[in-house]
Order: C-alpha cells, then sequence, then structure tokens
C-alpha cells in the first residue's frame, strides 16, 4: 500500500525517532511503513490519521480493484 | 525537495565505516583469540565430532558473537539508534529501546550457550567432564532464562516486530516440517540413516537462524522496498 508518511513526517521536521515515540511503536515500524514493507494495522492507521489530522485516505492509497 | 534527515554526508559515512570496520576487526580477533584457546583447552576430539556437532559450534559461536558484538554497541544511544533507523538517526536510542536491544542480545548469547554446552559437555575428556545431570540442569535453567527473555521481548514488541517474529516462526516451521517430513519418509524406506533428535533441533536453530537474518536484512533501514 503506497502512502505519504515520509512527505507528512519530514514536512513536520519530525524525525523517525520521534514519530515513533509519538506513536508509540519502534522505529523500525515507522520505517517499515515508509518503505512500503509494511501495512499497519488499523489501529495504527487511525492514530496516524489523528496525529496528522487528516483522514487516512489522504495518508494511504488502496491499490487493491 | 523535503530534506530527509538519514541523508549523511558521504565524508562522514566513509570515516564512520572506516571505524566500523576497525572495531569489528579488533572485536573478531579478540572473540576469535578466546574461542580457539577455550577449545584448545578443552583437548576435543575434533576428529570424532558428528557434523551435527560441527555446525552446532558454528551456530553457536556466530550466535554468542553476535550477541556479544551488539552488547558492546549497546553502550552507544548513538549507535542502537542508528541500527534501528539507520545512518544518521536524528534522535538518540530512548531507555526502552536500550532495553529491547539487550534483551536480543541476551536471547542471543543464551541460544548460543544452549547450541555449544551440550555437545561440549558430552566430548570434554573423561577427567574433564561434569556429571551429565548436573549439565543437563545447567541447560535447563539457561533454557528457562531464554524462554523468560524472548517473552518479554514479545510482550514489549510492537505489532510490526510481533509480525516479523511470526514470519520467521512460520517460515522455520514451514521448512523444517517438509525437510523433516521427507527425511522421515526417505528413513522409513532404508533410504537413509536415522537423525538424531541433537541433529533435527541443530538443524532447526540453523533455519531459523537464516531465516531470521533473511527476513532481518530484507528490513534493515535503507534497503529498499521489499
Amino acid at each position: 500500500m503506497k502512502n505519504r508518511l515520509r512527505v507528512l513526517r519530514a514536512e513536520r521536521k519530525w524525525s523517525q525517532g520521534e514519530l515513533s515515540q509519538l506513536l508509540g511503536v519502534s522505529r523500525q515500524a515507522i520505517n517499515a511503513i515508509e518503505t512500503e514493507k509494511h501495512d499497519p494495522s488499523l489501529e495504527l492507521a487511525f492514530r496516524l490519521s489523528r496525529l496528522f489530522g487528516m483522514p487516512i485516505e489522504q495518508i494511504f492509497e488502496f491499490e487493491g480493484k | 525537495m523535503l530534506a530527509i534527515e538519514n541523508e549523511v554526508p558521504r565524508e562522514f559515512m566513509g570515516k564512520k565505516s572506516i571505524f566500523r570496520f576497525l572495531a569489528g576487526l579488533i572485536f573478531g580477533g579478540v572473540f576469535g583469540y578466546g574461542v580457539v584457546k577455550l577449545l584448545l583447552n578443552l583437548h576435543l576430539p575434533v576428529k570424532h565430532m558428528d557434523w551435527s556437532d560441527t555446525l552446532a559450534l558454528y551456530l553457536g559461536l556466530i550466535l554468542l558473537g553476535m550477541g556479544l558484538c551488539l552488547f558492546v554497541i549497546s553502550f552507544s544511544r548513538k549507535g542502537v539508534a542508528e541500527g534501528l533507523e539507520g545512518a544518521g538517526a536524528a534522535m538518540p536510542a530512548t531507555d526502552d529501546e536500550i532495553h529491547s536491544f539487550r534483551l536480543q542480545c541476551l536471547t542471543m548469547v543464551l541460544a548460543g550457550l544452549l547450541m555449544l554446552i551440550p555437545f561440549l559437555a558430552a566430548l570434554a575428556s573423561p577427567e574433564r567432564r561434569p556429571a551429565a545431570g548436573v549439565v543437563f540442569a545447567g541447560i535447563v535453567v539457561l533454557f528457562a532464562l531464554q524462554t523468560a527473555a524472548n517473552l518479554q521481548f514479545w510482550r514489549r514488541s510492537d505489532e510490526f516486530l510481533r509480525t516479523q517474529l511470526l514470519l520467521v516462526s512460520a517460515t522455520t516451521f514451514a521448512i523444517g516440517q517438509g525437510a523433516l517430513y521427507l527425511w522421515a519418509a526417505a528413513e522409513r524406506l532404508g533410504l537413509v540413516a536415522p537423525i538424531s533428535g541433537w541433529a533435527t533441533i541443530v538443524l532447526t536453530m540453523t533455519a531459523y537462524l537464516g531465516t531470521g537474518l533473511y527476513f532481518g536484512i530484507r528490513n534493515m533501514p535503507g534497503s529498499g522496498r521489499a
């Protein structure tokens, strides 16, 4: 699943470590989501949505049919 | 274009790489010297070592070496942060991250010892060999410690790390079950020799380490899309 996490994080000048602290997950999780190796759970997607103050669809792009 | 903090000046990376290479060389040299010295002192009948013992020796030393190397790195907050996030990590590792990192070191060191002790004790010369019951009691204690460390690491892990642990376990199970079935079928048909319980667990651990390394390298920061 494509996402804009890396760009959104850089816009706020947050490091992966800082974002991981804000979300309560590991840095590896942030890195894996940014490089599209891991699709976050629904709960983590909602936490990201709340943190960035935008709908999930503006962070993640569903490529399926 | 937005600047990403993982982009590090080339010169800085070069000096750092040389320093890491030298540090690795020194650590490897000291560790290797210690291992050879220990093995010589044990007077092991190397010629009579089974293939599974040889594999267990390599496996145990790799786990022990990796665990100790990572333990040394764990004293540098920046080193741990770069291990988790990649070169140029902006934020040093937190206490929680250091704790989890050291838990992983502990499980590796204990796994290494659990691979080495059974065959080293069995092969030691009679005058140096401790009673099998005493060795086994020690192994049970180490196994309980390793299980507790593994459980604690699981409880501290987030959804991504747990997914990775499950992926490694499931892949190892699939490989192990398939290989064990084929061997057992061939054994039942009298085509191959029976395999011991020790050889089976050494092969399982080899598959687990190999699978873990594969997924670990695949998920390393900066390794690109899967």
